[in-house]
């Protein structure tokens, strides 16, 4: 088995890669709470973990696939529970910026794809591989990898999938986190501004993700999380099992799969 | 034996911390070629290793210390090695801020100490700890390891450079997969050479100048001789970087909010 870790290569090993024909994955998280039960690095964790199983299910398929070293830092800023580390938005984008501008510019490979893991990082990644795809013309794709999966969610899990309940704690077990399902809890939660982001509804197999700005009608921005739940859970955190994790996690790595195939294909 | 990785922590357990008491130290390293027997991670490697060693030392001593997650990408633009992924200075500065500002201000843990892996980062941290006290006074220290032992390595390592006797022997000391069967010497070209003194034991130069392409001064990524590294001569050095950051933690606890 070759390796999949960039930082486990030496620089010649990463030299005698062919720049063509090699995709990069390059996992992005934060680090915020996740309730009682999930550890901080959730989301850093979970698109790590993926990262590392795309890669391999790449690498059985012919394809070479790398990851990246994890940018554990997302945009967090109104996550106010202990324990957040966040990345105010620019600086947030500066860091993509300079990471993409080292793996596809500096080092020369263009077929790079971001592994995001964390819901409050999607709008501005798309900002940014917007701008560099204008300033470079190479095209870096953004998986958000509840998004990729959302009609899967939509059939296994029974309440919701937002943060730290029953959709992603499921992830975070198959994937093979440590979490106390004792602590675990059920919450409900609840925003001022709930009333405004329900008008029109939520796009069709959106509906379980409906906590995240995406699936509203109207943007607003993300206020203190602590007003919509103390617990730092969003819905039925008890219900998580790693069986429905495992769904998940499948239908995530095969369509990673297949997009970093197009991505191949794709003419330089 | 208490939980010291803050990633893996949950946040009622973050939260149970005493803010006073309680040492948080954020590793920064970078990701560039070390040479064609060390991985591109080991700036990164190394300041998580050292932080995790003092912080179990820290927990001998009755003293609560925890491991933020690393950065594991610093200011490496002239390092044209391939692998390489870095930041510009600002967005490290920027970073940097943004990590220190969740820690110490909106977490409240003022005791706050970063640990450097990385020669091109000292100047660029240390202008940002400068501005971070002006703005929010609080004290963040920086802890070049490398620089913390300048005056120790004598008779130990021939140097401590990049990739090279020192550095190398510091990862074989911190369990890193190094495959010393492709360790190389290579003496790296000095363009200031007759104008470099020593300060500290650390060679410097009497004025600046940006770094420019390492490529131009090590075709290897070695400076120096990597052959003559080994885990007992690393072993040495750790044990200093250890014993001397658990002084300034100490200090650091004294020091008056």
């Amino acid at each position: 088995m070759k390796k999949i870790m960039w930082a486990k290569m030496t620089m010649e090993e990463i030299k005698a890669l062919d720049k063509d024909n090699t995709v990069v994955l390059f996992p992005i998280g934060s680090t915020e709470g996740h309730g009682p039960h999930v550890s901080v690095e959730c989301d850093s964790f979970n698109a790590t973990e993926l990262a590392k199983k795309v890669a391999l299910a790449s690498q059985e398929q012919g394809v070479t696939t790398i990851v990246t070293p994890t940018l554990r830092f997302g945009q967090s800023e109104w996550m106010d529970y202990p324990g957040k580390i966040s990345l105010r938005t620019k600086t947030f984008q500066s860091v993509v910026w300079d990471m993409c501008k080292s793996i596809a510019i500096d080092n020369g490979f263009k077929r790079l794809i971001i592994l995001n893991g964390h819901g409050g990082n999607p709008h501005f990644l798309g900002v940014t591989i917007q701008d560099f795809y204008q300033e470079y013309r190479v095209l870096i794709p953004v998986i958000n990898y509840w998004r990729l999966a959302v009609d899967i969610i939509d059939e296994v899990i029974e309440t919701s999938f937002a943060h730290a309940d029953e959709g992603e704690t499921s992830v975070c077990l198959a994937l093979g986190m440590e979490i106390d399902m004792k602590k675990a809890i059920k919450d409900s939660p609840y925003a001022p501004h709930e009333k405004i982001s329900k008008i029109g509804g939520t796009d069709d197999g959106l509906q379980k993700l409906s906590g995240f700005r995406f699936a509203q009608k109207t943007m607003i921005p993300f206020t203190k999380i602590t007003e919509r739940s103390k617990s730092g859970v969003f819905s039925d955190a008890t219900l998580a099992t790693k069986e429905k994790g495992e769904k998940i996690v499948a239908a995530v790595i095969e369509r990673s799969t297949e997009i970093i195939k197009e991505l191949l294909k794709y003419p330089y | 034996m208490k939980k010291i990785m803050w990633a893996k922590m949950t946040m009622d357990e973050i939260d149970a911390l005493d803010r006073d008491k309680t040492v948080v130290i954020f590793p920064i390293g970078s990701t560039e070629g070390h040479g064609p027997q060390c991985p591109v991670e080991c700036d990164a490697y190394d300041a998580t290793e050292l932080a995790k060693k003092i912080a179990l030392t820290c927990q001998d001593q009755d003293i609560t210390a925890v491991v933020t997650p690393t950065l594991q990408f610093g200011f490496s633009e002239w390092m044209d090695y391939p692998g390489k992924i870095s930041l510009t200075s600002r967005t490290l500065q920027d970073v940097v801020w943004d990590v220190c500002k969740s820690i110490a201000v909106d977490d409240g843990f003022k005791r706050l100490i970063i640990l450097n892996g990385h020669g091109g980062n000292p100047h660029i941290l240390a202008t940002t700890i400068q501005d971070f006290y002006w703005e929010h006074k609080i004290l963040v220290l920086v802890i070049d390891w490398f620089q913390l032992v300048g005056d120790a390595i004598d008779g130990i390592v021939e140097s401590l450079w990049h990739a090279d006797d020192g550095e190398t022997s510091v990862a074989l000391a911190l369990g890193m997969d190094v495959d010393m069967s492709k360790a190389v010497k290579e003496v790296p070209k000095k363009p200031f050479k007759n104008l470099e003194t020593k300060i500290a034991g650390v060679s410097s130069r009497r004025f600046f100048s940006p770094w420019t392409r390492v490529s131009e001064r090590s075709k290897s990524g070695v400076q120096g001789d990597a052959t003559l590294a080994t885990k007992e001569k690393g072993e040495k050095i750790v044990a200093i970087v250890v014993e001397r950051s658990i002084d300034i933690i100490k200090e650091l606890l004294e020091y008056q909010y």
